[in-house]
Formats: structure tokens, sequence, C-alpha cells
């Protein structure tokens, strides 16, 4: 049964490895927001896949808990601060450019 | 009864493995901004019930009174992330389309101010109902002369 579950964190963190791509060459502020949200979402998975490997499930998931309320707070901060605050890419926003 | 518990357990962590691979996959090759969102919502938020619900059923299969709360609390785990993630989904979507990210369109111009979208500015307001009313009777013009083409050659 450890392995798999070992398979299955590994499997998580290698399907990270896109997200993380995502964020290195989002086009918008807002797209690696997403994708910092996604992996917060499963890094709280992970840490209760993590946790049954020490056989020391009862520590971890409230580890996890924290974690996926500080995620969805952070998001949520994110997206009021980016609301009408920042043009969505970068420098100048696309309405600007195109403004007659 | 643990052996069922088990299988059950490795059963529901592969499908939402197999959920996750679709939202990465989705996140990294879809070619819009609305459509990453798409992916990242519903199959992020699918993969991590499935995930939690079969790490609860591991936890559970050697039964015990800390075990019980212990699958509790991932059940509880499981139940916020399916409030929270389409609320936060939500709101970057409405924070992107306020801050004016086009949509992907075959034209590729991007459809939104067609749409009316709340980000137009009150100087560029005029040029676009300029560009309405020209495109707008050229169009039924169009429509009316292909409709009379087509009923010519019709009859």
């Amino acid at each position: 049964m450890e392995i798999v579950l070992m398979v299955a964190g590994i499997c998580l963190f290698l399907m990270m490895i896109p997200i993380m791509l995502r964020i290195i060459i989002g086009p918008t502020a807002i797209d690696r927001i997403v994708a910092v949200n996604i992996i917060g979402t499963k890094t709280a998975v992970l840490l209760i896949i993590i946790g049954a490997l020490f056989d020391n499930v009862s520590m971890f998931v409230d580890f996890a808990i924290a974690y996926a309320a500080l995620n969805f707070l952070g998001s949520l901060a994110a997206s009021r601060y980016f609301n009408r605050t920042r043009p969505a890419y970068g420098k100048g926003s696309s309405m600007e450019a195109k403004g007659s | 009864m643990d052996d069922i518990l088990n299988i059950l357990s490795v059963i529901l962590i592969f499908s939402g493995l197999i959920f996750f691979m679709g939202a990465s996959v989705g996140l990294i090759r879809f070619p819009d901004f609305y459509t990453r969102m798409h992916a990242a919502g519903k199959g992020d938020t699918l993969s991590t019930i499935l995930i939690t619900a079969g790490m609860a059923a591991q936890v559970l299969s050697h039964f015990d009174v800390v075990s019980l709360f212990v699958a509790i609390k991932i059940v509880a785990i499981a139940v916020l992330i399916m409030l929270t993630s389409p609320t936060s989904t939500h709101l970057l979507m409405k924070a992107g389309y306020d801050d004016g990210i086009e949509p992907f369109t075959n034209s590729g111009k991007g459809g939104i101010i067609e749409l009316g979208g709340p980000f137009i500015k009150s100087d560029q307001l005029d040029d676009i109902d300029s560009k309405v009313k020209k495109k707008g009777p050229s169009k039924k013009k169009s429509s009316s002369k292909k409709k009379s083409v087509t009923e010519k050659n019709s009859s």
C-alpha cells in the first residue's frame, strides 16, 4: 500500500511541473495566480499523502486544513487586488495600446 | 472490509490523478485565459475531492477512534475545497474580465468589444458606436443580397 501512495505522490509532483511552467510563461498576471492556486490546492493533498506515508496522518491533516484555507484567502486577496488596479498585460494594458 | 476499503481508495486516488492530468494538460495547452480557467477550475476541484476521498478511505481501512476523527477531518478538507475552489475561480475570472483580457476568437480580434465589456473607457465608446453603425447596415445589405441571389438561383 505504501508503494501506491508513493506513486500517487510522485505523479502529483510530476503533474505540478507543467503548472509551474504556466507560472513562468503565463502572459497575464491572473494566469499566474490561477496556477499558484492550483499548486496550493494540490500541496494540501500532497501533505495528506506524506502524512499517510509517515504513519502520522493526524498531524499532517491539520497542516493541510490550514494550507487550504490560507490558499483560498490568498487567491481571494489577489483577485481583489488585481481587479481594476493593474492592467492585465503588465505595463500599459491591451486597451491602452489599442486606443485610437 | 479492509481489502474493500483499500481497493476503493486506490481506485479513487488514481481516478483523481487522471482528472488532475487533464487539468494540468489543459492549463498548459489551451490558447486563452478563459479556457485555461475552465480547465483549471473543474479538473482541479474534482481531482482534489477524489484524492481526499481516497485518502479518507485509506485512513479508515484500519478502523480506530483516532482514524475515524482523522477521516472526518479529511472529509472536512474535501468540503472546504469544494466550496472555496469554484469561488476563487469565479472571482479570478471576474477580475480578468474587468481587466480586459480578450477571449480567443477565430478572427484573432477578440469579440469582447461587441459584447460591451465593462472595461471600455468613455473615450472609446464613440469609436465603437461608429464602428457598429458602419458594420450594422453593411452586414444587413450583404445578407439581403445573398438572400436575393440564392432566391434567384433557386427560382
